[in-house]
């Protein structure tokens, strides 16, 4: 019985997996950076889920999406939703941790969790005056499945996979081959010898925060298609996970966020199916998001590195 | 025999290895230097020495004791005590109180005691804001006890750097680039004063330093590194006529270091 | 312009602060439920916080409107003493995250958690709920019990602090901050589905009826005195915060805020200091979540969710990181916004509605903006007062007292070996 159900717990686990992973692209992307946790990343990706929402639903309304093509309906929601949530978070590093940088340390993370609250809050405003709900159920652009044989999976749950390699893909491009991409590494290394080296690190790091919102948002989408039903808490949660993964790849390593996104998803959906039986029932799945913060303490003691990160010298 | 002795010290980040088989004996009641180019490691050697990095090979012994693997408060506690290239104090606290938490180690005071306010915990107290103060007007900077650290001028910063350092009552006292960004005046005072701790405070003193004219006047003995090696030591005069350094250190940068 | 008069200020006159008091406690006498008149003695403990008179005077000031124009005036209305009492559990937790936070600079973002085990040791024995796995039905203990389990609260919560911290305080700098979030959640987690294997939380059902206190065969079941044992609890906590700041510990706790590696090389021990912290303001929080489960004589885990520990953290913060007066006033004013004015506000827009002037969807309930406002807070500190409202300041010393001590007769610490080498 426990084996029969494994193909399905995988298949979720992936898909969870590969969203945690992209998520937790835009914290490792800023953090090797700034060094900072961009705590309202979590909440850029909610946005994603409302904006992309919200079109299809408008969409709906005016019944313009009964015939449309779901796949150009995916890409007009992404595309949307990506272009709202990258100059949001352009948006939140101009006003609210620019001015910071500098400052203690606690000071711009404080201001980053003020965002985060800030924003939930205000797309619940937003939502209750627009439908008098602050939960959305989104309409489902792709409701089939294949059948592999020894599991089916759902057509929303290949999108998700497919569409989060492909975003890895072209971020890898980005980063490794084109211009920018290496500025933002030159960055990284040293934002005092970049800068010498005439890169401009105030662009460089609004770029950081447009692709990293952008990608997050993206996530939102494809997390409202793939369970049906957001609200303005949906962030917050899955934020810290994928800061989990993030941390667990090795925190500032691309790689290392993807690896430890799509880890992080398979073990706990392994843990949420699996605790409960073979534990007799005494810790079931209601302990999962217990088993996934355990994983970010223990990384954080015995490997802060992470799977794929250098160890780091402090700067004495 | 030597207070303290590094042998064979190695230190590498990923590829770069910052110290390579370092060994240096230092003699109890003498003034060292250890210098070297830009980047030759000698901060490197100074964070294993008290304990900031674990040396990946080699042992470091006070007294005839390793001391490796012991964490930098441990170290501390055990008589080796530094200050910081680029100042670190605490900005918030005054000036006293910087060097009140030099003494930290030395008080006794638990919670309960504090809590209830216990006179052996008040005389404690005093007797600590006595022996700061005090440290404080040999240093030759009383004047700014009540003053925020943070908002001192460069020079008594330094100064109180060394006053919090001498708070932890210790043996040997590793000093990083004490005279950086002095004016010609303030560095012939400093080296006074540095000659000072010496002859009246009976100490060890290790020191980095760029100002090739304060090293050669103040120092007994020096070590040079160059890229994470020791390539020479010996008295001013010998590191003076020493070809390898002169290549490796003088020759390339003679203008800039004097 | 505003720093030349501010450096100019010496204080208010105690004529002033005096008419103030007087002023407001005679509306707060006369009117019915004013709302202003009440905040405006609250807030008369800042004015005298800020006259222009000796400590002794302020503090006996202070002492008179706490003691005896409060419960007097107020005394006899359920509500007044309720939001009071809630302001004053608020402000004594405040204060002692301001050890963690403040003092210590590490940013715990899963405080509730020790308010929670405080709460639940004292519900778990207070009600019946004990009999679940200790046997011989001798539970709920009696009100009496309440006192004893005060202390009980303080230990089991530095426990738990101390059993958290262990793990966690090795985690480097803004990493914690994340780190304690989780152990917060965790600990929720735990606390609501502990109902099984062994019953011990009761689940998701909570506790309750909870024992409220008794002394001398007196059932302390109303507001009025729930507001003396906070204020008793509140007087200890502020003096512990004013003797551990200018103690050995204190210094520590801000050596290691300021600069890690060179509290170090002080030889301070990073994890045995930061392990106290945590401990000390865990203890704190127990106490305060024993009061709180006796005067709610309810508890279930939806009190102690991750909202509450950033709403202590904006009190923290916004009053001023590691200045107690400033805490103090950071966690009144927060309360009162929170559980007096936004309610307030709401009230007021529920009558325009029920009078047909507007249309309020249930979403856009002024008391449910707690997020909104929580998350402005905490940016526009950061942005234009990141020291907070009333920034700490370190007390200076007095020179001339340390000049006349008897302790300059003998030489101290290294240099001692001065006068043995002459």
């Amino acid at each position: 019985m426990l084996l029969s159900i494994l193909p399905q717990v995988l298949v979720d686990g992936l898909t969870l997996g590969f969203m945690y992973a992209v998520v937790a692209l835009g914290y490792t992307m800023v953090y090797g950076i700034l060094e900072f946790i961009n705590f309202a990343h979590g909440e850029i990706f909610m946005v994603g889920a409302f904006v992309g929402t919200e079109v299809l639903l408008i969409a709906d309304a005016m019944g313009s999406l009964e015939g449309m093509n779901p796949y150009f309906a995916l890409i007009l929601i992404l595309v949307v939703a990506m272009a709202v949530t990258g100059a949001l978070g352009v948006g939140i590093e101009r006003v609210a941790y620019r001015p910071l940088r500098g400052a203690p340390r606690l000071i711009p993370l404080i201001s980053a969790i003020g965002v985060s609250f800030l924003l939930q809050d205000l797309v619940r405003f937003t939502e209750a005056v627009a439908r008098n709900e602050f939960y959305l159920n989104s309409p489902i652009l792709f409701n089939g499945s294949v059948n592999l044989g020894i599991a089916t999976i759902p057509q929303k749950a290949l999108i998700v996979i497919v569409i989060a390699i492909l975003m890895m893909m072209i971020l890898s491009f980005f980063v490794n081959k084109t211009k920018w991409g290496i500025a933002m590494r030159a960055v990284a290394q040293d934002q005092s010898t970049a800068s010498l080296m005439t890169i401009n690190v105030d662009r460089v790091i609004m770029l950081t925060f447009l692709i990293g919102s952008s990608l997050g948002g993206a996530t939102g989408v494809l997390f409202a298609q793939n369970y049906g039903t957001i609200d303005p808490y949906i962030g917050f949660i899955l934020g810290l996970k994928a800061f989990t993964a993030a941390v667990l790849g090795g925190i500032g390593n691309l790689r290392g966020a993807m690896v430890g996104g799509v880890l992080l998803g398979l073990l706990e959906s392994l843990a949420g199916a699996y605790m409960g039986p073979l534990t007799s029932g005494a810790f079931g799945a209601e302990y999962k998001d217990v088993f996934t913060f355990s994983i970010l303490i223990l990384v954080l003691l015995f490997k802060p590195e992470g799977l794929f990160g250098e160890a780091v010298k402090e700067k004495v | 025999m030597a207070i303290l002795e590094a042998n064979g010290l190695t230190k590498r980040f990923g590829g770069l290895v910052a110290n390579q088989d370092v060994t240096v004996k230092i003699e109890k009641g003498t003034i060292t230097a250890v210098i070297g180019p830009n980047g030759a490691g000698k901060t490197t050697f100074f964070n294993m020495i008290t304990g900031f990095y674990v040396p990946d090979e080699g042992d470091i012994l006070l007294n005839g004791k390793s001391i490796k693997g012991l964490r930098p408060d441990q170290i501390a506690g055990r008589g080796i005590t530094r200050t910081f290239q680029n100042i670190r104090l605490f900005k918030d606290m005054t000036a006293l109180e910087n060097v009140l938490v030099g003494i930290h180690t030395r008080l006794n005071a638990g919670i309960l005691g504090i809590l209830f306010n216990s006179k052996k915990v008040r005389q404690e107290e005093e007797r600590a804001r006595v022996e700061a103060y005090k440290l404080m007007e040999y240093v030759g900077i009383e004047h700014i006890a009540n003053e925020k650290a943070g908002s001192l001028p460069y020079g008594l910063q330094r100064q109180l750097e060394i006053a919090r350092a001498l708070a932890t009552n210790p043996e040997i006292i590793l000093l990083d680039e004490p005279a950086a960004g002095m004016n010609p005046r303030e560095t012939v005072e400093m080296t006074d004063f540095i000659r000072r701790l010496k002859r009246e405070l009976d100490l060890t003193i290790i020191l980095i330093e760029h100002d090739m004219k304060l090293v050669m006047g103040l120092s007994e003995y020096i070590h040079v590194l160059d890229y994470g090696r020791k390539i020479a030591e010996g008295t001013p005069d010998e590191i003076r006529n020493n070809p390898a350094v002169i290549e490796a250190y003088l020759g390339k940068s003679a203008t800039e270091a004097s | 312009m505003a720093k030349k008069w501010l450096s100019s200020f010496k204080g208010i006159p105690l004529l002033i602060t005096l008419l103030w008091i007087v002023g407001f406690s005679a509306a707060l006498f006369f009117a019915e439920r004013s709302v202003t008149a009440f905040i405006g003695v609250l807030f008369s403990i800042i004015v005298i916080y800020y006259t222009n008179s000796q400590k002794n005077v302020k503090l006996l000031l202070g002492a008179l409107v706490l003691l005896v124009i409060i419960p007097v005036v107020a005394g006899d209305n359920r509500y007044y003493m309720e939001v009071a009492s809630q302001v004053g559990i608020y402000v004594a937790m405040a204060l002692g995250l301001n050890i963690v936070v403040g003092f210590a600079g590490l940013l715990d973002m899963g405080y509730v958690a020790f308010f929670a085990a405080g709460a639940y040791a004292y519900a778990i024995f207070a009600t019946s709920q004990a009999n679940e796995f200790i046997p011989g039905d001798i539970f709920p203990l009696s009100g009496e019990w309440f006192w004893p389990f005060l202390i009980v609260g303080l230990i089991v919560a530095a426990i738990f602090g101390i059993l958290l911290g262990l793990p966690v305080l090795r985690v480097k700098g803004d990493y914690l901050a994340i780190v304690t979030l989780g152990f917060g959640e965790i600990i929720r987690i735990i606390f609501n589905n502990l109902d099984k294997p062994i019953n011990i939380t009761n689940g998701p059902q909570g506790l309750t009826p909870i024992a409220s206190p008794e002394l001398f065969g007196i059932k302390m079941n109303t507001p009025f005195y729930f507001y003396f044992i906070v204020l008793v609890v509140i007087a200890f906590i502020v003096l512990a915060n004013v003797r551990f700041e200018h103690s050995r510990l204190g210094r520590a706790w801000i050596a290691i805020r300021e600069d890690e590696l060179a509290a170090q090389s002080m030889g301070i021990s990073l994890l045995n200091t930061k392990l106290t912290a945590f401990a000390i303001g865990a203890s704190f929080a127990g106490v305060v979540g024993v009061i709180f489960a006796a005067k709610q004589t309810f508890v279930d885990p939806t009190s102690f969710t991750l909202m509450e520990s950033i709403g202590i953290l904006v009190m923290v913060i916004l009053g001023g990181s590691g200045s107690i007066p400033g805490v103090v006033l950071g966690a009144a004013f927060v309360t009162v916004l929170q559980v007096q004015l936004l309610k307030e506000f709401s009230n007021f827009l529920h009558q325009l509605q029920s009078a047909g002037i507007i249309d309020l969807p249930n979403q856009l309930d002024p008391s449910k903006f707690q997020r909104f406002i929580f998350g402005l807070l905490l940016i526009l500190v950061a942005l234009y007062r990141p020291n907070g409202l009333i920034p700490a300041k370190r007390k200076k010393n007095d020179i001339d007292k340390i000049k006349n001590s008897d302790y300059n007769k003998e030489p101290q610490g290294i240099l001692a070996k001065i006068s043995q080498s002459k």
